[in-house]
Formats: C-alpha cells, structure tokens, sequence
C-alpha cells in the first residue's frame, strides 16, 4: 500500500470516531441546558481539555511552528502570553463564572448571563451581545 | 473553515472546496445532532491527539537525531540565533505579540465550558489539567519546530521557506513515523480545526436561539422546539460560513487574529467587571462593549496602527474605561443584583 492510503484510511478512522461521539451524545441530549451546555454536568479532565482544544485551531501545529522554524524562539512570546492569559482566566473567571451563572437565573449563554446579571430593563444588551457573538464568528 | 480545505489541499493534493465539504459535513453532522455534549467530548479526544501528536514527533525526531544534547548542537549549527527570545524584536513588538493573552476573558467558546464544568470546586483540577496540557502542547509545537530545523539539514533536504514553513510538523512526522501512524499526526491536525469550528458553531446557535430569537421573537414554545431551533441555527451557519469560506479569500491567521481582539475587546473587561465589581450596569456594559467591538474594527482596518500593535490592546482599554465611567453615571442602587453577588461571594467561599 502505498503511504497516502495509509494516511487516508488513518483520518477515515478518525472521522468515524467523530460521528460515533455525535450519535453518542444525540442520544443523551434531551432539553436545551443538554443542548447548549451539557446539562452542567462536565468533569475536571473534559472541561479542560475541550475548553484546551476548542481555543487551539491549526495555529499550534502549523502556525506557531511555522513561525518558530522561521526565526527562532523570538516567535514563542506570542505562546509565552497565551499561557499567561489561559492562566488567568482559570483563576479569576472559572470558578466565579460557573457559580453566578446558576445564580442569575441559571443562564445557559454568555448574552443571557450579562442581561440577568446586570438586570437592565431593554433586551438591548442581551440582543447587542448576541449579535457580536454573531459577527464576529461569522466573518 | 478555510483551514480545514486548505489542509487537504496541502497534505493530499485535493480540491480545496472538495476538502472544504469533508471537514464541514463531519463537524456539521457531529455538532448539529449531539450539541454541547458532542462537542465537549470530540474536543476532548481531538485535544489528546493533538497532545499526543505534539510530544510524540518532536520526541522520535530528537531519538533519531541521536539525542538532546546532538539536536541542540545540530540546531545551533544551522541557526545560531534560534534560541535567542530577543533576536530581532522589540519591546514593543513583544507586548504586542504578548497581548494575545489579553483576549482569553471574553472569548465565549472558551468561557462558556466554565459555566458547563460539575461545580466551581472541581475548577482547580480543571485549571491544573487544562495549563498543563497546553504548555506541553506549545513546548511540544515549539520542539517541532527546533528539531524540524536541524532534522532536515542532516537529510540533506533543502530548508523550508516562508510559503512551506507551515507544513514542518506533517513533514517531520511523515519522515519519522510508518505512513499510518502519521496520518494519525495529520487527524491531529484536523482535530484542532475541527474543535475549534464545533464549539464556535454551538456558541452560535446558541445566541441566535437563546438570546435573539426566545428573546425577540417567542419565549413560550417547548424545550423541545428550542432544541430544534438550535440544530436549524447550526446549519444555518454552518452553510453561511461555509459560504464565506468558498472564496478563500483570507489567510488563516489573519481571521482569528480579527474575531480573537473582537471578542477580546468587547466581551473581555465587561465579564471580569461583572464577576467581581458590584456597580457595573446594564448601560456601561453596552457602551463598553460596542466600545471594544468598534475600535478593534477600526483599528485594524489602519494600516499604520495594526503594524504598531495589536488592536487588542486599545480595544480593550478604551472598553474597560467607557465601561467603568458610564457606569459610575447611570448607577442606581438594586437590592437583586446586591443579593445575587453577595449569593455569589458566599458560594465561592464554600467551594473553597
């Protein structure tokens, strides 16, 4: 055989696996909070990775080296200020984020988490945020 | 999107569009019928071969190069400077680049597993796991790199140059693995396209549903419904962004850097003041937001600012500041918000 359809039976592998986790989790998603979050039910190990792997895109295995192949180690601040920021962001909205999200009428979305929290009384900001999220995962 | 066909075109020789419908009809089909739950646990999975794959070539590279201290040297022969952190930067270049770090607060993809995790307690373990997998990863990317440099100058190849450099972690793995075990290096690659793309796609459609439509339109239908109106909006948007994406009009890089400072700036400074400043209110919030949101737009549509530094960092300073002022002028004491912080404050301190 020759290396390409080893190489293309190894990521037909894996795609199957993908749906197979899909089909999975269909069958244990019942209402919406499953839907959108999980039903608040995730374990230490799947939240980090996840939340790990939903931030890293192609970046880590191709951009960053690429960069560092280029010009050296000058190109890691950039990993360097990452790490710092994931850091922060474990400490200081983590923990606090989870607890008053159940408090504020158990919010499932970042919009309807600033619209309960904050209690203005127009739609506007959760409306506004929405759109934002919107845009900019869009364009 | 784009990333995704741009990798079957440089590692297969496929058509990029071809490419493009592969990767987008997998995710789509995972993300649309399994939702969060889905995409936490592929994510989890694509997050541990990525892992893997990053540990995995460097460290058989370093084997076949005879050893760390002969990859070192080997490197050092090649580029001197490349274990130099300062080699041709500037201070401001390095706060600029740094500052990327900055935007992690008010990306919601990433934010909104916190608020999916059992309870705040198991956020420590969390946090241990999820820091230790990413600077293993990045040291692992970085290694990649660095032993790519002196592996292909000892096999005779011809350096990479700027248009190939991308490819040095497909490369090295398909130098130093059978065929099979570096289409598995490859799937990595795909799995950190794709776990970005599936979680962006749920926070979407979640927006569209729980915020724009229940909100705007109809609050009263079934759970059922909504939960149906969640898969439309993921196709939705998946066939819209697969739309933009057909044109491949943009680097890579260049579109999360954009949507990274827009979520960054906007989202950023109003959700940590949210989590630990009693006084924001509804309207600072709004200004800070479209604050952020305008001045990432703006900024980096200026050439000569965007070269300078990063739109991030004004973005999300002015936010922070419009924010903070026009909340200080529009406060009004209210004994629910004051109740639900202080509910907040004392749950913390339980879960210590």
């Amino acid at each position: 055989m020759s290396a390409e359809i080893y190489q293309i039976i190894a990521i037909i592998i894996y795609m199957v696996a993908m749906l197979v986790i899909g089909y999975y989790a269909y069958r244990k998603t019942t209402n919406l909070n499953d839907y959108m979050l999980g039903g608040r039910d995730l374990g230490p190990a799947v939240t980090a990775l996840s939340a790990g792997a939903a931030d890293m895109s192609a970046w880590l295995l191709m951009g960053l080296p690429g960069a560092i192949y280029l010009s050296g180690l000058t190109s890691a601040w950039i990993a360097i200020g990452l790490t710092i920021g994931a850091y922060l962001n474990w400490v200081f909205v983590a923990p606090r984020l989870r607890v008053y999200t159940e408090v504020s009428s158990n919010s499932i979305t970042i919009p309807s988490y600033l619209d309960n929290r904050l209690k203005g009384k127009s739609a506007l900001l959760r409306i506004a945020s929405g759109i934002i999220i919107l845009l900019f995962f869009t364009f | 999107m784009v990333a995704g066909g741009k990798f079957f075109e440089s590692s297969f020789g496929l058509d990029y569009h071809a490419g493009l419908l592969i990767v987008s009809a997998v995710v789509v089909a995972y993300t649309l019928f399994g939702g969060f739950l889905a995409v936490s646990y592929t994510d989890f999975l694509q997050g541990l071969m990525m892992f893997i794959a990053l540990i995995l070539v460097p460290a058989i590279g370093i084997i076949a190069l005879g050893g760390f201290g002969e990859t070192v040297d080997a490197i050092q022969a090649v580029e001197p400077n490349h274990f130099s952190l300062f080699a041709g930067t500037t201070v401001l270049g390095i706060i600029s680049t740094a500052a990327w770090g900055l935007g992690y607060f008010g990306q919601p993809h990433i934010i909104v597993r916190f608020m999916a995790i059992k309870s705040a307690r198991e956020a420590k373990s969390a946090r241990r796991i999820g820091i230790g997998w990413m600077i293993f990863s990045l040291l692992g990317a970085i290694a990649t790199a660095l032993v790519g440099v002196a592996y292909f100058n000892q096999a005779g190849q011809t350096p990479l140059d700027k248009a190939t450099a991308e490819t040095v972690f497909i490369l090295l793995g398909q130098a130093v693995f059978h065929p099979f075990i570096a289409g598995l290096m490859l799937a990595a690659i795909l799995a950190a396209i794709m776990s970005t793309i599936s979680s962006q796609l749920i926070v979407t459609s979640s927006a569209l549903v729980e915020d724009l439509y229940k909100k705007v339109i109809k609050s009263d239908a079934e759970d059922k419904t909504y939960v149906l109106y969640g898969r439309i909006a993921v196709l939705a948007v998946s066939l819209f962004a697969g739309f933009l994406a057909w044109e491949q009009n943009e680097t890579i890089l260049g579109l999360v850097e954009f949507a990274w400072a827009g979520f960054g700036a906007s989202f950023g400074p109003v959700i940590l003041l949210s989590l630990y400043w009693r006084k924001l209110t509804s309207q600072g919030a709004l200004a800070g937001m479209i604050t952020g949101a305008t001045v990432v737009v703006v900024w980096a549509n200026i050439e000569v600012l965007k070269s300078a530094m990063y739109e991030i960092v004004p973005g999300f300073i002015l936010s922070l500041i419009v924010a903070v002022v026009v909340s200080i002028i529009t406060y009004k004491p209210n004994p629910a918000i004051d109740e639900e912080f202080n509910e907040t404050n004392r749950l913390i301190n339980e879960n210590k």
